[in-house]
């Protein structure tokens, strides 16, 4: 060694940091299954922990006998269960998708709600009921879906129109403005056919509620695919933000990996936004207090936005119903209410002199 | 007077429109003058049209004049006070105060307006400092997200048309201009917009950057005076008409098409401009869907957006800008 140790840089020290990163999982893990149990166990039926283990043992014996399950448990496989899937799901979608956006932009103010994708959404929605077609849940989603998609396909259009193409503050930009466009002319559809108001409210605040279990496999698909892409993408992201010329000179081609990227973000985005609705403030949270858990190394923080994001969510819909059980609040509302005046904390504490 | 001459045919369009305006809509108005039913006419046109007008002009005026100088002040060609979160702040404030203050109370509505935008202004202001412009435009964002979940929690408890009615505003709206506060306005902004006359007049170094206008002359009173003018400005065409975006954005820049480049030279192209977005989109709102009257605000966020990406994508120095 070229320089003395640190005096206090002892074995036990050494150790001690050791046990604190895998006790950080640790607790995460613990966190994720506590809230887990608070999603399945809270709500309107308030379940305990006794119909919950009948409902899973007994699962199996009641096919056999096809007595009628007793309401509790009914719930849960049928509502609770679908429900906490989804959550987790569309959480660690949420998650991942901020991680990407913030590690690929380089700053932790910028969401993925806020790049016209959750706008989209929702001008499909309002055209769907407007042309008056049957608005099963399916349907709902595949609207949200194709909505989600469309806006996402019209943002990388213009970034591949862009001159500067890896450019994140003209991507910020586009995202804000294609968000006000769509936000505009759903506005005006909802203003010139007022009955959709009433078809698209409980959608537009954001909710885990009425998920069918026919999606669960088709969000899985998506989600997951997604999460193990972009844990390949990661050296690419890394090369990548330290700046153009070292990247090409190392063999990758930033435009792709940027495209890739991106088709990710809003991948991830569409598919969890079709699912609850605009639940805005998870992407923006989650990667940053990832970062403050477990360090800057990509693998982790992934991994870390992962986990958090689905914690976040199960924990907010399930201390929703559990605070209040009998009104169809959304989880939007705790996540607004920690994510509004953490993003105004993050600003003064990353601008203040 | 040569000014006045090169820009003439600014003056000649936004007369064009208010003509337009005045005698287009769900009536025929010019026929109707023309007949013996002139009095109903005149009367139409008279108590219905032109508080209408004058609400139109006016705060486009005002939000042209408050872009022109947030963006003057920031150096930066992105900034509108709808960007920046400005209107977004007067817009929570108002709904706090409807919310809370279930009367029709102008005056309350307006001081929580002016309350709001200020605030954000100052905090807009002392960001904007030390942050980059995306970091800015980010703050706006952030506080549209804010306004966003704000309403989605009004839109779970309320009644269908009251939420029409908050959408509507949120929108940028006319509908119910009435005389009184067609004056209101005017009476209000005159003075602001007068005071940003002269205040431009001094802003000519802030084409440089920040500590060269310094060295050049340029106090930090004066940089003052035009945010709080901005701010100002901003706040009574939100509490007058609603959340209105992107007129103090593309009024500007459609003014440095003319070729103009000092704030001071500019102010005159762009306060046009405001003026005849507005009134045009107006007139497209009030009859595209007739008898249905869209909000003014959507018809220009919907004609603004690809005008603008389109400015955007074409220009090659948006690299020195967003930098």
């Amino acid at each position: 060694m070229l320089t003395r140790p640190h005096p206090e840089a002892t074995a036990a020290s050494g150790l001690f940091n050791l046990i604190r990163q895998y006790a950080i999982w640790l607790v995460l893990v613990t966190v994720l299954l506590a809230s887990v149990l608070l999603s399945l166990l809270a709500g309107y039926p308030q379940l305990s922990l006794a119909d919950l283990y009948l409902s899973l043992v007994s699962d199996a014996q009641s096919l056999q006998q096809s007595i009628q399950k007793p309401i509790q448990q009914l719930v849960l496989t049928e509502l609770r269960f679908p429900r906490l899937i989804a959550g987790l799901l569309t959480g660690a979608a949420m998650g991942c998708a901020g991680f990407l956006l913030q590690r690929l932009s380089q700053n932790p103010l910028t969401s993925p709600s806020t790049l016209g994708v959750t706008q989209g959404s929702a001008l499909a929605l309002v055209l769907v009921f407007i042309l008056g077609i049957e608005m099963s849940p399916v349907m709902r989603f595949s609207a949200a879906l194709v909505g989600a998609l469309f806006a996402g396909g019209l943002l990388l259009v213009l970034m591949l129109a862009n001159r500067q193409r890896n450019d994140t503050s003209t991507l910020i930009l586009l995202g804000a403005l294609m968000a006000s466009f769509f936000a505009a002319l759903t506005t005006s559809m909802l203003l010139l056919e007022q009955h959709a108001i009433n078809a698209i409210r409980f959608w537009l605040s954001g909710s885990l509620a009425f998920v069918p279990a026919e999606l669960l496999p088709v969000l899985a698909l998506i989600c997951l695919s997604c999460f193990a892409v972009s844990y390949l993408m990661l050296p690419g992201v890394n090369l990548v933000t330290t700046g153009e010329a070292k990247a090409s000179s190392l063999g990758i081609s930033p435009l792709r990996v940027y495209l890739v990227v991106l088709v990710l973000i809003l991948l991830l985005t569409g598919a969890s936004v079709a699912v609850t609705g605009p639940i805005l403030f998870t992407g923006l949270v989650v990667p940053h207090l990832a970062r403050l858990l477990v360090g800057v190394k990509a693998s982790a923080h992934l991994s870390a936005s992962l986990l958090l994001g689905a914690i976040m969510m199960t924990l907010a819909d399930g201390l929703t119903r559990w605070v209040a059980p009998e009104t169809s609040a959304s989880p939007s509302i705790p996540m607004a209410i920690i994510g509004a005046p953490w993003f105004m904390w993050l600003v003064y504490q990353r601008y203040r002199t | 007077m040569s000014y006045l001459l090169r820009h003439l045919w600014l003056i000649a369009l936004a007369l064009i429109s208010v003509l337009l305006y005045l005698f287009n809509g769900s009536a025929d108005t010019l026929a109707l003058l023309l007949s013996e039913q002139s009095e109903l006419a005149w009367q139409l046109v008279m108590e219905l049209r032109v508080p209408r007008l004058l609400l139109a002009i006016t705060a486009g005026a005002c939000l042209a004049c408050s872009g022109l100088l947030l963006q003057t002040l920031t150096g930066n060609h992105l900034a509108d006070p709808g960007i920046l979160g400005i209107n977004q702040g007067a817009a929570i404030a108002v709904l706090c105060s409807v919310m809370f203050l279930p009367e029709q109370m102008l005056v309350g509505q307006a001081l929580a307006g002016a309350a709001g935008s200020l605030f954000t202004l100052t905090v807009i202001g002392w960001l904007s400092q030390r942050l980059s412009p995306v970091a800015l435009i980010l703050c706006g964002i952030g506080l549209s997200a804010l306004l966003s979940a704000l309403l989605n929690l009004l839109m779970l408890s309320a009644e269908t048309h009251q939420i029409g009615q908050v959408l509507t505003w949120l929108s940028g709206s006319l509908s119910g201009a009435y005389q009184e506060k067609a004056l209101w306005l005017l009476v209000m902004a005159l003075p602001v917009l007068i005071l940003s006359v002269l205040l431009t007049l001094h802003l000519k170094p802030m084409l440089l950057d920040q500590h060269t206008a310094t060295a050049l002359g340029l106090e930090s009173s004066t940089r003052l005076y035009c945010l709080l003018a901005a701010g100002v400005l901003s706040a009574l065409a939100v509490t007058a008409v609603g959340a209105l975006a992107f007129i103090g954005l593309l009024a500007p820049h459609l003014a440095r098409f003319s070729g103009e480049k000092t704030p001071a030279a500019l102010l005159l192209p762009t306060l046009l401009w405001g003026c005849i977005l507005c009134v045009l989109a107006d007139l497209i709102a009030r009859t595209l869907f007739a008898p249905i009257q869209l909000p003014f605000g959507l018809i220009i966020a919907i004609t603004g957006v690809p005008v603008f990406i389109f400015l955007l994508l074409k220009k090659p120095p948006a690299a020195k800008v967003l930098s």
